[in-house]
């Protein structure tokens, strides 16, 4: 179920809403959960069991590390350092044991169920290669809705439990709200449990001004995907899926109108999904801060996905950092190396463990794991290059901080994504590569004055809405980066200009909306990882 | 307190308020993208039946790509004096059939409708019950299924008035000369387990079952000659459903060879659509079968002067369609 669909905003979503708010406060959770479970099976079916045995084992698992920690502070007590030590180390080990097999278990149903597939496909490639006999049996799984999003979701509630971040739930029908509250479901963000494990549970009075502000970020966020990313698509889907036949500025257009589409589709769903829980009044965590404004590769990622950059910062490149073998790693390094390069060579060491999981976790391809090589290649040389470029600037005079170097940031930033997002794109890593080479063969402003590219499934009103949304969707996130509340300042404004704004809104996705008879409208890209 | 329920009344006010000037600023929108002519609906002949004189209509054909391609509704006046009209539109589903059913009988009152049963089939699950909701929300609200007009429309189109006086030809079926045989062959094995109807399209048959209780028409179901797209878990599914139901079905492609369709020349893609041929053959067919079935409903209007519009289309299809088409009526 699409979140821009009929049946998800007025039918499912308004039902949902009306059945919280009939409920005794007290009680809210209830309604929210069976909404949570009805829209799974809605969306699922049976695949709903995966999803109960992740909130299942999830809430054994922490219940149990929860207990391993509360043995530990009672017993440590009046013990000697040497004794709370070696006690320390026994729970220690056991808590591993536990976190070990309960994260096992749901990255094990996530692996197999999504990348079982092409393990098998590249190991009987690799078997083929080697000319060895025999293949191992391939299969093809329905991937259940969201797993890639409450697994990590899951996972994180674990491992804060087991580093005594918070203490476990007890409450089973919180920890199941948590992990399958339905407009996280399909695309995040990934929460975490301090952050709203305890909003979805307790009951909220209804509040107009948040219900309201829930209704015009849906609103904001249908613009963005059924008006700007859909129509986006419709040139994105005609150049990707022919891209032998074009080359030069026709590949760039792609490239360009692509991150455009993705950002649009991506924040905007994010918007309905954050509009969607404010109607129940809960606050989820912000999944962009205006990417395009970022002046480094490093810093993009800090506005983009930031709630995946955050779980993979937390759980994968400081659980790397910290553990045993990588400390010794990273001392080795910096004692046979000099300074700088031996903490340049630690840094990035920890890195690719992140950008390898940030490209796998995208899907189960080649082309994404070289997706995430791809970043993780850009930050390191940027990592590396940085204090040359600094003292370069030094000796030229040039202040880091002048408009000049900050717009050069930002337009170089922009290109590597375009680049990247070619690659994101295309059907494979060697098509990427393709349309990258022919990129630089007849590259012509010419077809663009000549108006050659109208007509490759967007025609010249397209392009004239898809360049007055890029200036509204420019203008909102330069407001926003200035720290200004374009909602809260529209709320400020007479009733008459208030409402006139809000029915410009609602009429533009109801006429300009790329949906229905002639569109191909898509589905939402993140959906399906 | 009394400051409470009064901000409270405020809100529903304003709510109200704000509410209604949606819906007739959704109403207004609709009359501004709507075509003005009802040549412009797209579709087969979308919008044809409007040009027709009220309560011509006495069986009214309903379906997808498969009625509005399969059925030679000229030739039902010819052999049986039935005036039969088409109405299928590419892709159209059960929910889709209900909305055209429910605009056609706001002028015509047929007798019989004469679901064309691939539609059954077109949208399953959650698209089953989306397409429900936006079926009904364009019903009502037409700027949802043209709103993409607006790159044709002009400032005149506010002021101009609607002028729905074509009336489409050939009885709204679509004729098709092309032959591209059907290559593979029928598969009917008796220990085949029927394919149920998806739920969404169960309830949008539910309704379309009730419009007809409501508008005094007999329903009958045609799976018309497709022998690239028909199964027999399908027809078994449907007929099922059929018999439950009390539902005459009368099923083209189980018997072809019966009813004289041939693979090789009453196919115009290679098995999904019929030619003309092909189509002829199913309105003389289905002709035959209404003569059966819904006696009591039916009569030869032939004779009846108010019906003369169907003899003119007979003779235009003749003119148009079988002379070129070197089709022997």
């Amino acid at each position: 179920m699409s979140f821009h669909s009929w049946l998800y905003l007025p039918c499912f979503l308004g039902m949902a809403v009306l059945l919280y708010y009939c409920f005794p406060l007290k009680y809210r959770f209830l309604p929210l959960l069976l909404s949570s479970m009805a829209f799974y099976v809605l969306c699922s079916r049976k695949l709903i069991v995966f999803l109960a045995v992740t909130i299942v084992s999830v809430y054994a698992a922490a219940r149990i590390l929860d207990t391993f920690n509360e043995e530990f502070r009672e017993k440590k007590k009046g013990l000697a350092k040497e004794e709370r030590k070696q006690l320390k180390k026994q729970v220690e080990r056991k808590k591993k044991a536990v976190l070990y097999l309960a994260v096992l278990l749901n990255f094990g149903i996530l692996f197999v169920l999504k990348y079982g597939n092409f393990l098998g496909e590249n190991i009987n490639q690799a078997l083929k290669a080697l000319h060895v006999g025999g293949r191992i049996p391939v299969f093809q799984f329905l991937l259940p809705l969201g797993i890639s999003f409450y697994t990590l979701q899951a996972a994180g509630y674990l491992l804060d439990v087991s580093r005594g971040k918070y203490r476990a739930d007890k409450n089973f029908a919180r920890v199941a709200l948590f992990l399958s509250f339905f407009p996280q479901m399909v695309e995040g963000p990934i929460a975490r449990y301090d952050e709203t494990g305890h909003q979805v549970y307790e009951g909220h009075r209804f509040d107009y001004e948040t219900f309201t502000s829930g209704l015009q970020l849906i609103l904001w966020g249908l613009v963005k995907k059924v008006v700007l990313a859909d129509r986006a698509n419709m040139f994105v889907n005609t150049i990707f899926k022919q891209y032998e036949q074009y080359s030069g500025i026709y590949i760039v257009a792609a490239a360009v109108l692509y991150t455009f589409q993705i950002y649009t589709e991506f924040s905007g769903c994010m918007d309905i999904v954050r509009g969607s829980a404010l109607l129940f009044g809960i606050q989820l965590p912000e999944n962009f801060r205006q990417p395009f404004a970022a002046k480094t590769i490093n810093e993009f990622w800090q506005r983009w996905h930031m709630t995946l950059g955050g779980w993979l910062r937390d759980y994968v490149f400081y659980a790397v950092s910290f553990c045993g073998w990588y400390q010794k790693f990273s001392k080795n390094c910096r004692e046979k190396w000099p300074k700088f390069f031996g903490g340049w060579i630690s840094a990035v060491g920890a890195l690719f463990f992140v950008w390898f999981g940030m490209g796998l976790w995208h899907g189960a391809s080649w082309k994404y794991v070289l997706y995430g090589m791809y970043y993780f290649a850009l930050i390191s040389i940027g990592m590396l290059l940085a204090p040359l470029g600094e003292k370069g600037m030094q000796r030229a005079g040039i202040s880091p901080k002048s408009a000049g170097v900050q717009i050069v940031g930002k337009v170089r930033t922009t290109a590597l994504v375009c680049v990247g997002m070619l690659f994101f794109r295309a059907e494979s890593f060697t098509a990427g590569l393709s349309m990258l080479k022919s990129v630089f063969r007849d590259f012509s402003l010419q077809p663009l004055l000549e108006g050659k590219l109208l007509g490759l499934g967007c025609d010249g009103y397209d392009f004239a809405i898809l360049g007055i949304g890029f200036v509204v969707v420019s203008l909102v996130g330069a407001w926003k980066e200035r720290n200004i509340n374009v909602r809260e300042k529209i709320s400020g404004f007479p009733l008459p200009f208030r409402w006139g704004v809000f029915y410009a809104g609602l009429f533009c996705v109801i006429l300009f909306g790329a949906y229905g008879f002639g569109y191909n409208a898509a589905d939402f890209i993140y959906a399906q990882f | 307190m009394e400051k409470k329920r009064k901000g409270n009344l405020g809100i529903c006010i304003r709510a109200a308020a704000f509410t209604a000037i949606f819906v007739i600023l959704l109403i207004l929108a609709g009359h501004f993208v709507m075509p003005k002519n009802n040549r412009d609906f797209g579709g087969y002949a979308k919008g044809g039946f409007y040009g027709y004189p009220d309560n011509v209509i006495d069986v009214l054909a309903v379906g997808d790509s498969n009625a509005a391609e399969g059925i030679a509704a000229p030739m039902m006046w010819k052999e049986h004096g039935y005036a039969a009209y088409v109405a299928g539109e590419p892709f159209q589903t059960v929910s889709g059939v209900y909305e055209t059913v429910r605009e056609i009988t706001k002028k015509q009152t047929p007798a019989v409708l004469v679901l064309e049963v691939d539609s059954i089939f077109q949208a399953s699950g959650l698209k089953g019950m989306e397409d429900m909701v936006k079926k009904e929300a364009e019903y009502y609200f037409p700027v949802f299924e043209y709103h993409n007009r607006f790159k044709k429309m002009k400032w005149s189109d506010l002021t101009t008035k609607k002028t729905y006086a074509w009336a489409a030809p050939y009885n709204g079926y679509s004729p098709s000369n092309t032959v591209k045989p059907f290559q593979g062959e029928k598969k009917v094995d008796e220990k085949t387990i029927a394919k149920p109807i998806p739920k969404s399209q169960e309830l949008a048959l539910e309704r379309l079952r009730g419009l007809c209780r409501e508008k005094g028409m007999q329903l009958v179901f045609l799976s018309a000659y497709s022998p690239k797209s028909w199964s027999y878990d399908k027809h078994k599914g449907i007929a099922e459903y059929a018999r439950k139901n009390e539902i005459p079905f009368l099923d083209c492609n189980l018997e072809s060879e019966k009813y004289g369709f041939s693979p090789e020349e009453d196919v115009r893609d290679g098995g999904t659509h019929m030619n003309t041929r092909g189509a002829i053959k199913t309105a003389k067919v289905l002709g035959e079968f209404l003569k059966e079935n819904c006696q009591n409903a039916l009569a030869d209007k032939r004779e009846e002067p108010s019906y003369e519009i169907w003899q003119k289309n007979y003779e235009r299809f003749k003119r148009d369609v079988l002379i070129p088409y070197k089709i022997k009526e």
